[in-house]
């Protein structure tokens, strides 16, 4: 029985160890708030920025570890082991605003004042995230085991075990 | 060497359950199924969430494996013995009931447990995924509760088709109604949620992952189900030791 089990783990431990995920997965992700991921060391992330409005400039903070980066997307970046913050660092956008005005108009010796609402754009700058920016993330691959190596090393020597252990059964 | 009595009594139980091929099927089995885990952090963007629905009885293969083979030992070979009669057998042992009783125990319901909990321990600590251990416990008190409950009912009804599809019956019921019934306490108001979460914790679980808030009450459902584990574990013990072939 010891015999089979050793063998039956030993081979299971280098499969695994041999294995990894490697179906990509994609998954979008909207920023209004800062958005935190941890990448495990098994994992080969890889994250696309981009921002659906078009008349909006929009810049992201990207912190992981003691590294800050402010970027603009679009923009597509590696994510390694870690953890990854990202947040809306600054936009600026074409808002359409309204007011009214008083237009006077003189017609045959009669003043005739006539309140009209005109619309003007003026650019707002703002830390505030009033458009989002969409963070894809792309999982190419994942591992299935962290320690390869030592798995590997663990099957084998399970494996050799159970030869040895019916060796000496045998003869 | 010679060895002691009740281990040779032990070895014939447990080899009668864990034939050849058997462990050397299961174990890697278990350990191989675990990849899920895998699947369903990636899938779930490496947060808690994914590692809460990879640790769901039924999603999870392996917890699945333990759980089928621990029902598999009680209904039909334990029960088996008892509704045939070959229990007597047993009992002519030189030993004490109580001690023929927990080794058919250990060898019934604790050795899968261990298993189980071997290989996902081992496969957690290789893989370097964040497993909260808190899933573990929750795991490990919900199978001990309902393998509880099964074993009173195969000790009590005495026949395989019975406690097979009454404990069926009942396990289903507390796993399905009881997550619809978190549910409905999660969305109407915390009445009796305390309750509630012991016949399924892992909605609690969901809830908090995907909120990201704190329900204590999960903590009073473990209790409930560690009293009821503990009541019918000796519920169980009383029945065999007073049991008539």
């Amino acid at each position: 029985m010891i015999r089979g089990i050793l063998l039956s783990i030993g081979i299971t431990l280098i499969s695994l160890s041999l294995l990894s995920i490697t179906s990509p997965i994609s998954n979008t992700i909207i920023v209004t708030k800062p958005y935190c991921i941890s990448i495990p060391s098994t994992a080969k992330v890889i994250a696309i920025m981009y921002e659906n409005s078009t008349n909006v400039t929009v810049y992201v903070k990207i912190i992981h570890g003691n590294f800050t980066k402010i970027i603009r997307p679009p923009c597509t970046i590696m994510l390694t082991h870690g953890k990854w913050i990202f947040e809306v660092y600054n936009e600026t956008y074409p808002k359409i605003s309204y007011r009214s005005i008083n237009e006077t108009i003189i017609e045959k010796n009669v003043t005739i004042i006539i309140q009209k609402t005109v619309n003007y754009t003026n650019i707002v700058t703002t830390k505030n995230a009033t458009y989002p920016i969409y963070v894809r993330l792309y999982i190419k691959c994942m591992k299935i085991l962290k320690f390869q190596e030592l798995s590997e090393i663990l099957g084998i020597i399970m494996i050799i075990s159970s030869v040895f252990l019916y060796l000496r059964k045998r003869f | 060497m010679m060895r002691s009595r009740n281990y040779q009594i032990f070895s014939v139980i447990f080899k009668e359950r864990f034939r050849e091929h058997t462990l050397e099927f299961i174990i890697p089995l278990m350990l191989s199924s675990n990849v899920f885990i895998n699947a369903f952090y990636e899938r779930g963007n490496f947060t808690i969430y994914g590692i809460i629905l990879a640790f769901i009885p039924l999603i999870s293969v392996s917890e699945t494996i333990a759980f089928a083979l621990a029902l598999r030992n009680i209904i039909f070979v334990t029960g088996d013995h008892i509704y045939r009669g070959s229990i007597i057998s047993f009992l002519t042992f030189p030993i004490k009931r109580t001690d023929l009783f927990l080794m058919m125990y250990f060898s019934d319901v604790i050795t899968p447990y261990i298993i189980w909990l071997s290989t996902t321990e081992a496969y957690i600590l290789m893989s370097g995924i964040p497993v909260p251990q808190f899933l573990i416990l929750i795991y490990t008190i919900g199978y001990f509760f309902t393998e509880n409950i099964i074993l009173s009912i195969a000790l009590t009804f005495k026949s395989a088709g019975i406690a097979t599809l009454l404990s069926s019956f009942i396990i289903g019921l507390l796993f399905i109604f009881g997550g619809m019934l978190n549910y409905y306490e999660l969305i109407q108001g915390y009445h009796v949620l305390g309750i509630t979460s012991s016949l399924n914790p892992y909605v609690l679980l969901l809830y908090e992952a995907v909120n990201r808030k704190t329900l204590p009450c999960i903590y009073e459902g473990i209790t409930i189900e560690l009293i009821i584990a503990t009541v019918t574990f000796f519920f169980s013990l009383n029945k065999f030791k007073r049991l008539e072939i």
